[in-house]
């Protein structure tokens, strides 16, 4: 079973991808920022972040870089409501960038995709 | 004494007339008998007539005296002789006996004794020539005065360095004007240290001359006239031996008498039979000239140009006072010159300072533009991002209960969220609408504590009894700032509303206006904190960055507005006063601030 982190500062979006994940069969932690997330991840090593970017006073990339650093083996799909941010460099780091819809078919295939379930290819729609 | 002198004497008794008149050393008297005989003269007489005494012209009959008396005034004298009273020649002229020339005035009357009897014609000549010189002179100078008024009347009308050009070349040609056959001028490039060959006025060859000439002289019009005709390129183009002066050009550097006279200033006369410079007598070779007036052109002590003058058609001697007059025609002509100029210059500078201008409202425009696209970018940023994050949601825990037809509790946990989230939209929505609302409106002179007024009127609707808090403090009365009312209202609206609900209780805010370095401030200060001033610090740093999305849309859209205006929302932190808020705006001077 594969261990997925979800970092977003909007309690309702944690509440939605929670349950959406676990329902999908996978074992799901939630962080509101940055700290948090880091601290759940020195912990346990998870096999994949969502990750939001608008974070409350601080920004998911900044978060990107470092686990980028330090956990190699994490894939990381950047999920947010802004589409400019496809264009900031930073974020190519990211393994996906899916945007915010209400349909979480894309999610739920990049997510397949990067932990191996799917013989599909990852994308940065 | 003179005849006019005598003739207010004419009252002398006939019988003593001739004695008393015969006299005079300056008249020439003389008497005819009635058989037309030469009877007496006086000395000053014998002189004009030619003659040492009056034996050699005593007893001739006047018909042998048209060397000097023409015939016409013989025949005058004989009609007196017939019974005429009298006759006056003003001018004449005549060749006296010694081959004499002079101009003279006569007057003749019949002279008889106290009883009536005709004792014949007496005559009084006087020479007047010198008087004649004088008055020609004088007529000469006041032409020449005429023309050099006109001249410079037209010069000093004309704008166009092109157009004055041609009106002097004109003027110095025309046979109105000074008369010359041919007028070239050649302007100095500084540059090449040369001079150019710009204009040329007058006919190619004789038989053009003819032709034109012949024209002119049938043409009555007035100097002045010909030379606003001459500004016209047809007719001077008629004029123009321009093939002569295309391409010419004179090297300064070069001996001669045109580079001497640019480099001294001089006006001067070439004759090619005395001209001792090899590059004088190509020139003038080119030119076609043996004779030329040459005057430089000087405009405040710096040389600009060269006239040259000739008549090279009718091979008539240049004067010199045709010289001394071309001169004054010069000065005249290089300050105007000089003047036109200056005029094409500032003329020149007005057109690049008014497209500088253009460009200048044009950029100003497209920056006013981009300024709106920033707005509406950052705006519609702000909602797509606020709309969205709900949105996912809405639809995230719809589909999530349409899978799996989930039910009470867990379902109705979804529905809440669901109703919780379509209200925030909702919200996002209220916001847009009362801003672009808001935008509709006209941008105008708006007082400062008026829009602070109404919103205060605004929220004590919306707050009711715990408005009470709030401390005011208005500044003086005209403030004003210039932006769209509605939506600085509702800028300053939504910036209260939220400050409001975040601070805590027993704080009450003072709102108070006034005017510091051209700008309009409302500073939202809390006195009397003391201690609590750390706390209150912290709360307005999160205050720009409120969690709740609204709120976060509200301020975007107030900060937006507000920087539109030329002002800003910030934070200020004094510390006696304590932390604060501000609204600043530019203080609208121009439209009424004293």
């Amino acid at each position: 079973m594969f261990d997925i982190l979800i970092v977003d500062d909007e309690a309702h979006i944690r509440t939605l991808y929670r349950t959406v994940f676990i329902d999908s069969g996978y074992r799901v932690e939630i962080a509101a920022g940055c700290d948090e997330a880091l601290k759940l991840m020195e912990k346990t090593p998870f096999d994949l972040i969502i990750l939001d970017i608008e974070l409350e006073n601080e920004s998911g990339l900044d978060l990107l870089n470092i686990v980028r650093q330090r956990f190699r083996d994490c894939a990381i799909i950047l999920n947010s409501a802004y589409s400019t941010y496809k264009s900031d460099f930073q974020s190519w780091l990211a393994d996906a960038y899916i945007m915010k819809t209400s349909d979480l078919g894309p999610l739920k295939d990049e997510v397949k995709n990067l932990l191996g379930e799917s013989s599909v290819e990852p994308t940065r729609t | 004494m003179t005849i006019a002198e005598l003739q207010s004497e004419i009252e002398v008794p006939s019988k003593n007339r001739f004695e008393y008149f015969f006299q005079s050393d300056r008249l020439g008297v003389f008497l005819i008998d009635p058989s037309g005989h030469l009877q007496q003269v006086n000395k000053q007489a014998c002189y004009i007539f030619g003659c040492e005494n009056d034996d050699a012209i005593l007893g001739r009959h006047i018909n042998k005296l048209e060397f000097l008396l023409s015939r016409p005034i013989v025949e005058e004298i004989e009609q007196i002789i017939s019974g005429k009273p009298q006759f006056e020649v003003s001018e004449f002229p005549g060749t006296n006996l010694q081959g004499h020339f002079a101009y003279h005035r006569l007057i003749c009357s019949r002279s008889c004794d106290e009883n009536g009897n005709f004792l014949g014609v007496m005559g009084m000549i006087e020479k007047i020539s010198d008087r004649v010189k004088i008055e020609k002179e004088q007529k000469k100078r006041i032409d020449e005065l005429s023309i050099l008024s006109e001249i410079s009347k037209v010069v000093a009308s004309a704008l166009d360095p092109d157009e004055l050009l041609k009106v002097i070349l004109t003027g110095v040609t025309a046979g109105q004007g000074l008369g010359f056959n041919r007028a070239f001028l050649l302007l100095k490039d500084d540059a090449s240290n040369k001079l150019i060959g710009r204009l040329a006025v007058g006919p190619a060859d004789a038989e053009e001359a003819g032709k034109i000439w012949s024209a002119l002289e049938q043409d009555e019009r007035s100097l002045t006239d010909i030379l606003s005709l001459y500004k016209e390129d047809s007719l001077s183009e008629k004029r123009r031996p321009s093939s002569l002066i295309d391409n010419l050009e004179i090297d300064l550097s070069v001996d001669s008498q045109f580079s001497k006279a640019i480099n001294n200033r001089q006006a001067l006369f070439i004759d090619l039979t005395d001209a001792s410079d090899q590059s004088t007598i190509d020139i003038c070779t080119k030119l076609g000239q043996k004779q030329a007036a040459i005057t430089p052109l000087i405009s405040r002590d710096h040389a600009i140009g060269l006239l040259v003058v000739d008549n090279a058609i009718t091979g008539a001697t240049i004067t010199d006072s045709d010289r001394q007059f071309l001169n004054l025609i010069a000065d005249q002509s290089a300050a105007a010159l000089e003047r036109s100029y200056l005029y094409r210059d500032i003329k020149e500078r007005a057109l690049l300072l008014e497209e500088s201008n253009r460009k200048l409202a044009e950029t100003q425009s497209q920056i006013i533009q981009a300024e709106k696209m920033s707005v509406i970018g950052e705006i519609t940023a702000a909602v797509a991002h606020e709309l969205r994050n709900p949105l996912t949601i809405i639809g995230g825990f719809a589909n999530l209960m349409l899978e799996s037809q989930r039910t009470e509790p867990t379902g109705s946990e979804y529905l809440r969220i669901i109703t919780s989230e379509t209200q925030r939209a909702e919200a996002v929505l209220t916001d847009l609408l009362d801003f672009s609302k808001a935008s509709r409106m006209e941008n105008q002179q708006v007082e400062m504590n008026t829009v602070v007024g109404k919103v205060i009127d605004m929220l004590a609707v919306r707050f009711g009894k715990d408005l009470a808090r709030v401390k005011l403090e208005p500044g003086e009365e005209s403030m004003p700032v210039w932006g769209n009312p509605d939506q600085l209202i509702h800028a300053f609206y939504q910036i209260l509303t939220i400050l409001f609900q975040e601070l805590p209780d027993g704080v009450v805010p003072c709102l108070s206006t006034y005017v510091e370095d051209n700008s309009v401030k409302l500073l939202i200060s809390f006195p009397g904190q003391g201690n609590n001033n750390g706390q209150l610090g912290k709360l307005l740093k999160l205050y720009f960055g409120a969690k709740d999305a609204a709120k976060r849309l509200a301020l975007i859209v107030a900060e937006e507005t507000l920087r539109h205006h030329g002002g800003q929302l910030g934070l200020a932190s004094n510390p006696e006063a304590g932390p604060a808020l501000y609204v600043q705006l530019p203080l609208n001077k121009d439209k009424g601030y004293v």
